[in-house]
């Protein structure tokens, strides 16, 4: 059988190829043509160009503007050959589908047709479009398709609702007609709803008898809607076209099994509205409500209780349940103040189920506790409307308790300015200064001050006096004619003071000594010399030699003489002229100390 | 003989350290002001501290304290410029660094200072650290001591006890030396420039020392320091602690 229709095939094609080489030099023609003349509104018509005697168009036809009262749905073009009495005639046919959308009597203009160097022109005609469904589409082949064979119900799972509550639509279609494929055309308009577009059903087709006629039927369709008012809402229709197989009739020759073909022909389907009431949630809604409805449970975790100050951790917030989960926006959480909450990670998941959607929606915060002690976190609430029980609740998370260790560390700095709210209130300035302090000069400088200048200085001398103390006392202990020198005129005053005491007439001789002792002894030690044997020659050439001058020699070795002669003299001394001496040595011993240095 | 004229000396000396520090009268003006800031009298007690100053005399507490007064007065300008002079006699009180950040926080400009280099930031801290007058008497009697082991070394050399004497005036020495150098430093102002405080609300800064409106650049608030530059007539020229430069009546700014 198989061999036998490849074999025919094959013989076909040979024979189509010989005899299409005569077909050539047959006259062109054009004729339009209607599927049917009479069509329902929204059903559907096929507006055909045949064209005969040429299997190719030089050009697009230019089909008249129906757009008046029919929507464009698509075209499709065919040819067909066909041999008489050994003659073979082609056929062209161009196939343009419409859905009639206006009802009246309407005229169709004459198509053009550039084919084969000149351009071809078809016949006006007349359709005629009525309010009611048409019949069997004309009986006709390539007619629209009965409502009965395919339709789409739009069922949605509530028809009253509350405001958020969300309602299910279903689209599910029908068909007793073979159906290969559908595409959505026109999506419904879901003006005034949240729309929740579920994922598309893989339950693929199953059997279902409605009206007491079986159909294959399909989800096509699902949607979960959320209101977002109150009233009356309408849904737009659905709108689908769909791909039927029809069986292609075939003519003459090829009317046979073997050549039995079909073929897809485009029908546009449209479901009916869907109207739902929404009526407003009741008064008496929690503070925190925020217009969820549903059933909603929440938990909060951390990744860890026990941590340290400066240790970001995890808190996780996570809101499921059914409903607009996607509407959730993050609770109130009580985290104190000296916790740093940084803007959360949000994640959702939501997956339809029969009646609406359900879902979890996950926020995850970082938080940085800045301050140590253990805290309680108070339980995270999120009110909600029961749709089940229709009244408002409240869930709430079990309460967390943190253990934080660690110093108190002050919080760095807001970004992009300074937290001026509250400073004043919540700061103050340190008190004054009660105990009293020390005033000084305004404008004083310590280079200003006497008490600066004499611990700077004071130091300065009494190191310098001790470095010449210090020189003083190494001469006094290795130059002997220094030490001595140094003593002559200590020395000199002793005797000078011992010779006064003995200023009295019986003692004038004692005297006398004392005053010579005394000069000749403080000579000696300025001159470092041998006291013992010093001749007044000696003397006044030692005293020259070193530079002193006659004037100051004489009245010394005068005042010498004189002493030594006073005390062998036998005269009785006279109390005044002991004084006089006294005066004398004295004056003759500065002057040579002055005359020496 | 030789001692008489060092006795002389030393008593000059303690008298001049003593009668720096002798000013009778103002404590009783300076407890009023103390008496009136506590009963919540914050015009009595900036009259009183006034007086202080009128008399010549001032102190890092008076400074502090007339701060404070101000300060709760709510006159931002002038609390943050009697910290600042305060800040210059006792430079690391924490007490006043902490009202002074207090009244910078009120103040309206949020100006951020430029990095400074860590070796002056380093140097500064160095020098603020020892209050000054404990500087003074540190610096003294480290000075003395050393002159003291100076003469005994001088005088007694050689001898067991020279030893430690010596080592000791050494370390004295050494003290005298950096605190004395960090004295000297804050006495002559080295590396402090010339600051002042803006005490009118708002003050226009031009960018050349003209009234001319098309010249003004931003304006500075009451409390905001600047370091003051050139000057030309009536106008300062004040750099921010930002960097910016530009020029400021000088009746709008008050040197700390």
């Amino acid at each position: 059988m198989t061999l036998g229709r490849r074999l025919a095939s094959v013989l076909a094609t040979a024979m189509i190829g010989l005899l299409c080489f005569p077909v050539f030099g047959l006259a062109q023609t054009a004729r339009a043509y209607l599927s049917q003349n009479e069509v329902g509104l929204n059903q559907q018509f096929v507006l055909n160009v045949e064209v005969a005697g040429i299997q190719q168009l030089d050009a697009d036809p230019t089909v008249p503007d129906l757009s008046a009262f029919a929507a464009y749905l698509g075209s499709g073009t065919s040819t067909s050959m066909q041999m008489t009495n050994g003659r073979t005639s082609v056929t062209l046919t161009i196939q343009y589908q419409f859905q009639a959308t206006g009802e009246g009597q309407f005229n169709i203009g004459p198509v053009t047709v550039p084919a084969a160097g000149q351009t071809l022109t078809t016949d006006p005609l007349t359709i005629r479009v009525t309010s009611a469904r048409s019949g069997r589409g004309g009986g006709g082949a390539d007619g629209g398709v009965d409502p009965d064979d395919l339709f789409i119900i739009a069922t949605p799972s509530k028809e009253a609702v509350y405001v958020n509550e969300s309602v299910t639509v279903e689209y599910r279609i029908f068909t007793r007609v073979n159906v290969d494929g559908y595409n959505l055309t026109e999506q419904p308009s879901t003006a005034g709803f949240w729309v929740e577009e579920l994922p598309d059903p893989v339950g693929g087709v199953e059997q279902m008898v409605r009206n007491g006629v079986q159909y294959a039927s399909s989800v096509i369709r699902r949607v979960a809607l959320f209101p977002t008012s109150s009233g009356r809402k309408t849904l737009g229709p659905l709108t689908i076209e769909a791909q039927m197989r029809v069986q292609r009739r075939s003519r003459g020759f090829f009317d046979d099994p073997f050549f039995g073909r079909s073929r897809n022909r485009p029908v546009v389907i449209a479901s009916d509205t869907v109207e739902i009431d929404v009526s407003a949630l009741p008064t008496g809604e929690p503070p925190s409500f925020t217009g969820l409805v549903g059933q909603f449970d929440v938990a909060t975790s951390f990744d860890r209780t026990d941590l340290n100050t400066n240790d970001a951790l995890t808190f996780r917030l996570e809101v499921t349940g059914t409903g607009n989960i996607r509407t959730v926006v993050a609770p109130e959480l009580g985290f104190p103040g000296d916790f740093e909450v940084y803007p959360p990670d949000v994640t959702e998941q939501v997956e339809p189920f029969s009646d609406g959607v359900r879902g979890r929606k996950v926020f995850e915060y970082v938080v940085v506790p800045r301050a140590p002690g253990d805290v309680a976190l108070p339980p995270v609430e999120l009110a909600y409307f029961n749709s089940d029980t229709d009244a408002y609740a409240v869930a709430t998370s079990a309460p967390i308790t943190l253990r934080i260790a660690g110093d108190a560390i002050d919080a760095p700095a807001g970004v992009g300015g300074r937290r001026r709210t509250g400073i004043a209130a919540q700061q103050d300035i340190r008190f004054i200064r009660i105990a009293m302090p020390t005033f000084r000069p305004i404008g004083t400088s310590l280079f200003r001050s006497l008490g600066f200048w004499v611990v700077l200085l004071a130091p300065l001398l009494a190191v310098a006096g001790a470095v010449a103390m210090q020189r003083h006392q190494d001469r006094l202990r290795g130059d002997v004619a220094y030490a001595r020198g140094r003593r002559a005129s200590r020395l000199a005053k002793q005797r000078l003071a011992k010779a006064e005491s003995l200023r009295s007439p019986d003692k004038h001789r004692d005297f006398h000594a004392e005053v010579g002792r005394a000069l000749q002894g403080f000579l000696g030690d300025k001159l470092n010399l041998a006291e013992a044997g010093l001749v007044r020659d000696q003397m006044r050439s030692h005293l020259i030699a070193r530079g002193v001058s006659d004037d100051v020699i004489a009245p010394y070795l005068a005042c010498l003489e004189d002493s030594d002669r006073q005390r062998f003299a036998p005269t009785e001394p006279d109390p005044v002229a002991m004084q006089e001496m006294l005066t004398r040595a004295g004056q003759a011993m500065t002057d040579l100390d002055q005359g020496l240095s | 003989m030789t001692l008489r004229p060092f006795r002389t000396l030393m008593t000059t000396l303690w008298l001049g350290l003593l009668t720096s520090g002798v000013c009778a009268g103002q404590e009783a003006f300076f407890d009023e002001g103390n008496q009136r800031y506590q009963d919540g009298d914050f015009e009595g007690a900036v009259a009183s501290y006034a007086r202080i100053l009128e008399a010549g005399l001032e102190s890092g507490d008076l400074y502090y304290n007339l701060g404070n007064t101000y300060f709760k007065r709510g006159e931002i300008g002038p609390a943050i410029l009697y910290y600042e002079r305060a800040r210059g006699l006792m430079p690391a009180d924490d007490d006043l660094l902490a009202n002074l950040a207090l009244a910078r926080q009120l103040t309206a400009d949020d100006i951020t200072p430029l990095p400074q280099f860590w070796l002056f930031r380093a140097v500064r801290w160095w020098v603020d650290l020892v209050p000054r007058s404990t500087l003074a008497w540190l610096v003294g009697v480290a000075y003395l001591i050393a002159a003291g082991g100076l003469i005994v070394w001088i005088l007694k050399p050689g001898t067991p006890m020279a030893l430690w004497v010596r080592r000791g005036a050494t370390a004295a020495a050494g003290v005298a030396l950096l605190f004395g150098i960090n004295l000297a430093v804050r006495e002559l102002g080295i590396g402090a420039p010339q600051k002042a405080v803006v005490m009118a609300t708002e003050a226009d800064v031009q960018s050349a020392p003209s009234g001319d409106n098309a010249l003004r650049i931003f304006a500075v608030h009451e409390g905001a320091t600047v370091r003051m530059g050139r000057r030309s007539d009536d106008w300062v020229e004040i750099v921010l602690e930002d960097g910016t430069v530009g020029w400021v009546e000088a009746t709008q700014l008050e040197p700390i």
